[in-house]
C-alpha cells in the first residue's frame, strides 16, 4: 500500500463531494421554529427546562428553573433571571414599592386578602399593629413542599409589608407548589414562610401563611413520594424540588438511561467539591434530561447513553458551602443553599446491562 | 478552517461575539444570524460525519437547538465557533451511535462463506449510505465514525491537531496517532474500492 497515493486536498475534495445533497433548504427555519420554542438553560447547569424568559422572574430565576414539569433539577436557575445585563430583571432594590395595606379582599368579602400589601382596598390600618391572631398555621418544615390555597397570594422580597420589602411578581395561584427553605418569621401580624415556587415562572421570596385572622394561605403539601428505588422519569415528575422534598438527604437508587458531556458551565454558584466536577450527566427522558452531579464517579466523554442505577441524595452536607460566585447583586443566601440542597448528588453508579 | 472562512465570506453586520451576547439572553433574531451564517459549513462537517444528507441535517438542528439551550454556559463568547464545533462533532458522533447505523466494513469485502463480495458496501440497507460517484467517497463510506471525523477535523475543517485533541477531548499524542490511523484506514479502503 502507498502511503502516498492520497493528498490532503482529494480527501478534502472528497468530503465536501460527499456533502453535496445536504442543502438544508428548510433547515434554518426548522431550527428558528425548534428555538423559539425552547428554553434557554441557566448558567449554572446544563438544564434543558431552564430559564423563564418572562422578565418578572428575575428574583430567583434560578431557583424557578426548573419547573415540575420541565423536570429537572438543577442548580442553577438562578442565573437566568440574574443575567447582569438582563434589564428586564428588576433587583429588589431598586423597584419601588407601594405603601402596604394590610386589609384588601380579593374575594370581595371581609376577609384579609393574601396579598398582605396588596393596595387593592384602601387601607386605614395600622401595617404596624399588633396583630389580632398570630400563629396559628402548623409549622411547615424546611425542605418540606409547601401549597398555595389562595391565589394571587403576593411574595416578597423580605418578611415585611413594610416598603423595605419588595412586592414581587407575578401573585402565586392557588395551588401552586412551593419549597419551604427557611424557618418561619413573624413580623406585622403575619408568618412568613421564604420559600421557592416550583414553577420558575413564579419568584422565589417570602410568603404569609395566612391571614391576621386565622384563615390559611398556604400548608405543608402531602405529595405521594415514590419509594427508592425509582425510574428517572418517576423523579423528574416530582418537580424541581420534589426530590428534595421527599427524599431529603436519604440515599435513593433512580434506574435511567443516563448521558454525560463535558460541563462547559460558568458556574455562578460555587463550593461542594461536586459543583466543580468537569462533566454535566442527565437521565436521558423522552422529552427532555435530568441532571444530577457526580461526587467521587469517574466518568468518560463521551459516554453512550447507558442504562444505569444510579445512587444518590438530595440535600448534600456541602450545600451549606454554597456561596454566590458571580455579579452582583447576589441573591439570598438561603436561597442560593436551598438551591444546592435541591441537586441530586450521584455517589455510585452502576451499569445496567440490556438485554 | 471552513468556520472562520465561512465567516469571513458573510456580510454580518454584527459581530458574532455581540450575536452570541443577544442570543444568550434569548435574542432568537440574534441566534437565527449566528445560524444562517454557520449553517453550510455546519452541515458540510455533519456530512462528514454521518451517513445522509438527512441525517446530517437531524445532527445539525440538534446541534444548533442544543447550543441555544446552553448557550448561558458559555463562557466566552468569542469562543463561540469552537464551542459550537465541538457540540456539533459530538452530536454527529452520538446520532450515529445512536442508530447503530455505521460500522466499519470489511477493507477487503469478503464475505462470511470466503467468496468476493460484488455488492457495494453503501447497498446495505442498514447503512443507508449514499452512493458517491467516486471511489473516494466510497472508501470514505468505510470508515468508522470516529475515523471520518478526525480526518474531517484535520483535512475539511483544517483544523490543527491541538484543537482536535480539544474538541475529541483526547491527548494531542493521541490525536495526531488516531489521525494518523485513520488516514490509513482511508488508504486502505480505497485501494478495496479500485
Amino acid at each position: 500500500m502507498n502511503e502516498r497515493t492520497l493528498t490532503d486536498t482529494q480527501i478534502k475534495a472528497a468530503f465536501i463531494a460527499r456533502s453535496e445533497g445536504s442543502i438544508g433548504h428548510d433547515l434554518a427555519e426548522r431550527i428558528h421554529a425548534e428555538t423559539s420554542r425552547t428554553r434557554q438553560a441557566s448558567r449554572l447547569t446544563v438544564l434543558p427546562g431552564g430559564v423563564g424568559e418572562n422578565p418578572n422572574v428575575g428574583r430567583l430565576l434560578w431557583a424557578a428553573a426548573v419547573s415540575a414539569t420541565s423536570l429537572a433539577l438543577v442548580g442553577g436557575l438562578l442565573l437566568a433571571g440574574r443575567q447582569p445585563d438582563d434589564q428586564a430583571v428588576v433587583p429588589p432594590s431598586e423597584t419601588p414599592v407601594a405603601t402596604p395595606s394590610l386589609t384588601p379582599e380579593p374575594t370581595g368579602n371581609a376577609a384579609e386578602s393574601p396579598l398582605p400589601s396588596e393596595p387593592a382596598v384602601p387601607n386605614p390600618a395600622d401595617p404596624t399593629a399588633t396583630p389580632a391572631n398570630v400563629d396559628p398555621y402548623p409549622s411547615i418544615d424546611v425542605d418540606s413542599a409547601a401549597v398555595t390555597f389562595v391565589g394571587d397570594l403576593r411574595v416578597r422580597s423580605l418578611p415585611t409589608v413594610d416598603p423595605s420589602s419588595q412586592k414581587l411578581e407575578p401573585l402565586l395561584p392557588a395551588g401552586e407548589r412551593l419549597l419551604v427553605i427557611s424557618e418561619p418569621v413573624e413580623a406585622d401580624g403575619y408568618v412568613w414562610y421564604h420559600v421557592m415556587p416550583f414553577d420558575s415562572t413564579y419568584p422565589a421570596g417570602w410568603v404569609a401563611a395566612g391571614s391576621r385572622e386565622g384563615e390559611p394561605w398556604i400548608g405543608a403539601d402531602d405529595p405521594s413520594c415514590p419509594a427508592s428505588p425509582l425510574d428517572s422519569g418517576t423523579l423528574s415528575s416530582l418537580g424541581a424540588y420534589g426530590g428534595l422534598a421527599c427524599f431529603g438527604r436519604e440515599d435513593i437508587t433512580v434506574y435511567g438511561v443516563v448521558t454525560c458531556d463535558v460541563a462547559d458551565v460558568d458556574y455562578t454558584i460555587n463550593g461542594p467539591s461536586w459543583m466543580s466536577s468537569a462533566y454535566a450527566c442527565s437521565f436521558i427522558l423522552d422529552d427532555s434530561q435530568y441532571y444530577f452531579y457526580l461526587d467521587g464517579i469517574a466518568v468518560e466523554i463521551p459516554t453512550i447513553q447507558t442504562p444505569y442505577d444510579v445512587t444518590g441524595h438530595f440535600a448534600d452536607a456541602q450545600a451549606s458551602t454554597c456561596e454566590w460566585v458571580f455579579d452582583p447583586p447576589a441573591p439570598d443566601q438561603d436561597e442560593i443553599e436551598a438551591m444546592c440542597r435541591s441537586n441530586f448528588v450521584a455517589t455510585e453508579w452502576v451499569n445496567v446491562p440490556i438485554d | 478552517m471552513l468556520f472562520a472562512q465561512t465567516l469571513r465570506a458573510t456580510v454580518d453586520p454584527a459581530p458574532a461575539s455581540d450575536l452570541v451576547r443577544r442570543a444568550s439572553r434569548g435574542d432568537v433574531a440574534a441566534f437565527d444570524a449566528l445560524v444562517s451564517t454557520r449553517l453550510s459549513a455546519s452541515l458540510r462537517l455533519a456530512r462528514a460525519i454521518v451517513d445522509s444528507p438527512v441525517d446530517a441535517e437531524d445532527v445539525v438542528q440538534e446541534a444548533f437547538v442544543n447550543a441555544w439551550r446552553n448557550l448561558r454556559r458559555l463562557r466566552e463568547p468569542d469562543r463561540f465557533d469552537a464551542w459550537f464545533g465541538r457540540i456539533l462533532v459530538n452530536t454527529a458522533r452520538t446520532h450515529v451511535r445512536r442508530r447503530g447505523a455505521v460500522r466499519p466494513i470489511s477493507i477487503d469485502r469478503r464475505v462470511d462463506d470466503g467468496r468476493e463480495d460484488d455488492t457495494p458496501s453503501h447497498h446495505d440497507p442498514g447503512l443507508e449510505s449514499v452512493v458517491h460517484g467516486d471511489a473516494l467517497g466510497r472508501a470514505i463510506d468505510r470508515l468508522t465514525v470516529d475515523q471520518r471525523t478526525i480526518l474531517a477535523l484535520h483535512h475539511l475543517e483544517e483544523r490543527p491537531v491541538a484543537q482536535i485533541a480539544a474538541v475529541l477531548k483526547i491527548p494531542v499524542g493521541t490525536a495526531k496517532w488516531r489521525l494518523h490511523a485513520a488516514r490509513q484506514a482511508l488508504e486502505r479502503a480505497l485501494e478495496a474500492e479500485r
